[in-house]
């Protein structure tokens, strides 16, 4: 009763400002956002040229492998597990400063040689490292913790049309990058899980991490070797963009933005849900397990 | 015989608590900085204690004393070296025993008078764990003393000159490890503070000396119940070549380096699960080592 008392009041909506221009609904992820934007400016200008195409996707996936590791690490700072978030600071740090090396304007079309070898050696580091920290998830420890916690079924997740590492992790196959020419190029193929609780939200959440380790390396490859990207899907109606949460929308009409992240509100109406019931310990990590923005959760 | 001396007790807590200090930095990976670590505890003791808005001051405030009080006591009760033997008791064992019960009324005051929903959480928390917990530590006193026929530590020590008792009783090792582990409120079983879930728990409202005393009861604990580990189950201070006070004090060592260990290793232990390991599993075991003392007590230290 407590945790669904505190839960629903912590997770009612702040209401926008009348008449102010609409802010991108996840703030935690800057990088596909302006990904996103960028692309439906294109789009709207009718001049797709995708400049810096491989710079952008490499942006993209650190940002969403950092955002996921950063979350496991909260998790272990949740759970009372030091060597978990010493495991997961130790894949971040490579991570972070590879971010560090990118261009603030990423439609840059040339990266320097240099810039591109350095970033390719520091995720390698990260890809070296990730290998143990898949160890220590995949033990008995955090299963302990986390399964069986806040499950979402299959149905569940199609009714409330969840997105993002949430209904993937209820066996939902949706991502937006299956569609993207440029993923498809690079052989991605989406991370499902079927059990929907806590625990398959953690596992896919580092599955995914893990791959977009790996699609950083290739499309670091590609932009060394200054390979042509394809040609961009028609898009009359804006870009989606598979963000760190779930699916971005960015469409510029004329003189306005139209941003909006499809089943955000549906996670936090699932989360609310999963924690009605539990221990206050089992509810946090639940909680958790859903990854919401702390910038649509609020009184 | 007794050769009790307080101030000899006094002095080994804060140089002990010291020495706990440098062995959490080792284990966590750090290097120590002593400078740093008594510029944060001038900070910490500088800050004005907290006055809470609830009707339970002098409770909250009387806490860290009877946590320190009852560290104190527990540590007074390990026999360190054949000639430092603080409180030498017939009954020495149940008295470590007894004081490290008075941690749960301090535990409980500090949770009850902090007046916050989270801090009352953790001390109830606390109350459930230490009524778990507390009678596997009896149980396993009782087993560990049979084969000496005292409940004196020293006689204890001095039954395991042939064979220390962790080999003959590995069960009751096993069952002791967790239980004192969960008393000194240390990882995994830290849930009446549990940081990251409760903010603090009992001891969140803690500031200035109040802080510094809960920190200090903390790691005077771990260095009793170390210590006591290295009594009961390690031959004390029995071992060749060296002297027998670093004998004791490298056996207290280890024990605790490998409780701190464990806790780096393992995630929190959730409550219901902590609380059906101790109904379940660990007082059944702990009846069934000391039908095993027994017949060990027969068979070999008649």
């Amino acid at each position: 009763m407590v945790a669904e008392c505190g839960v629903r009041a912590t997770l009612r909506q702040p209401r926008p400002p009348v008449g102010a221009a609409p802010l991108p609904p996840d703030a935690l992820s800057p990088v596909a956002w302006l990904v996103a934007t960028a692309g439906a400016s294109e789009v709207d200008s009718g001049v797709a040229v995708r400049n810096g195409a491989w710079l952008r996707l490499s942006a993209v996936e650190l940002e969403r492998a950092v955002s996921h590791l950063a979350w496991l690490r909260a998790l272990a700072r949740l759970l009372g597990w030091p060597t978990l978030v010493e495991e997961a600071s130790a894949v971040l740090e490579p991570l972070n400063a590879s971010r560090l090396h990118l261009p603030v304007e990423l439609a840059t079309p040339d990266l320097p040689d240099t810039t591109a070898h350095d970033m390719a050696a520091l995720v390698d580091v990260a890809a070296a490292r990730v290998a143990h920290l898949r160890e220590l998830c995949h033990g008995r420890r955090l299963a302990r913790r986390t399964a069986r916690l806040g499950v979402v079924t299959h149905p569940t997740a199609v009714a409330l049309a969840l997105g993002g590492p949430v209904a993937r992790a209820s066996g939902v196959d949706a991502d937006a990058r299956s569609h993207d020419p440029l993923y498809r190029e690079l052989g991605f193929v989406p991370a499902v899980c079927e059990d929907g609780d806590a625990l398959a939200r953690t596992l896919l959440r580092l599955d995914e991490a893990e791959a977009s380790i790996a699609l950083v390396r290739h499309a670091l490859e590609r932009a060394r070797q200054y390979a042509v990207p394809p040609a961009p899907p028609a898009a009359p109606t804006g870009v989606t963009l598979e963000g760190p949460r779930g699916p971005l929308h960015a469409q510029r009409m004329r003189h306005e933005w139209r941003l909006t992240a499809p089943g955000q509100q549906a996670a936090l109406t699932a989360a609310a849900d999963a924690v009605v019931g539990l221990e206050w310990a089992a509810a946090l990590v639940v909680l958790s397990s859903f990854d919401l923005s702390p910038w649509k959760v609020g009184p | 015989m007794s050769d009790f001396s307080p101030l000899a007790i006094l002095g080994l807590g804060v140089v002990g608590a010291s020495c706990v200090w440098l062995l959490e930095e080792l284990v966590a990976g750090a290097r120590p900085a002593p400078a740093r670590a008594l510029r944060g505890l001038g900070t910490t003791l500088r800050a004005p204690l907290r006055r809470p808005e609830t009707y339970d001051n002098a409770l909250f405030h009387l806490a860290p004393g009877l946590l320190v009080l009852a560290a104190m006591v527990a540590l007074a009760t390990v026999p360190w070296a054949p000639g430092f033997r603080g409180i030498d008791f017939q009954a020495g064992a149940l008295l470590f025993a007894g004081a490290l019960a008075y941690v749960t009324p301090a535990m409980f005051m500090a949770g009850w008078g902090a007046g916050r929903p989270l801090a009352v959480v953790g001390g109830f928390r606390w109350l459930a764990l230490m009524l778990a917990y507390a009678m596997p530590v009896a149980m396993v006193i009782t087993a560990v003393a049979a084969p000496a026929g005292s409940l004196r530590p020293t006689d204890i020590v001095n039954v395991q000159h042939a064979v220390p008792m962790a080999l003959v009783q590995p069960l009751a090792l096993a069952l002791w490890l967790p239980a004192v582990t969960a008393v000194c409120f240390l990882p995994p079983f830290d849930l009446p503070q549990a940081d990251a879930e409760l903010g603090g728990g009992v001891f969140s409202e803690y500031r200035g000396l109040d802080r510094v005393l809960v920190t200090l009861a903390q790691r005077i604990l771990l260095l009793a119940a170390s210590g006591m580990t290295a009594a009961l189950f390690l031959a004390g201070w029995h071992g060749p070549l060296l002297p027998p006070a670093l004998w004791m004090a490298l056996k207290t060592a280890a024990v605790a380096a490998l409780i701190l260990w464990g806790g780096r290793r393992l995630p929190r232990v959730e409550v219901d699960r902590a609380l059906s390991l101790a109904w379940k599993v660990a007082n059944p075991l702990a009846i069934l080592a000391i039908v095993i003392a027994g017949g060990l007590t027969l068979a070999f230290y008649r």
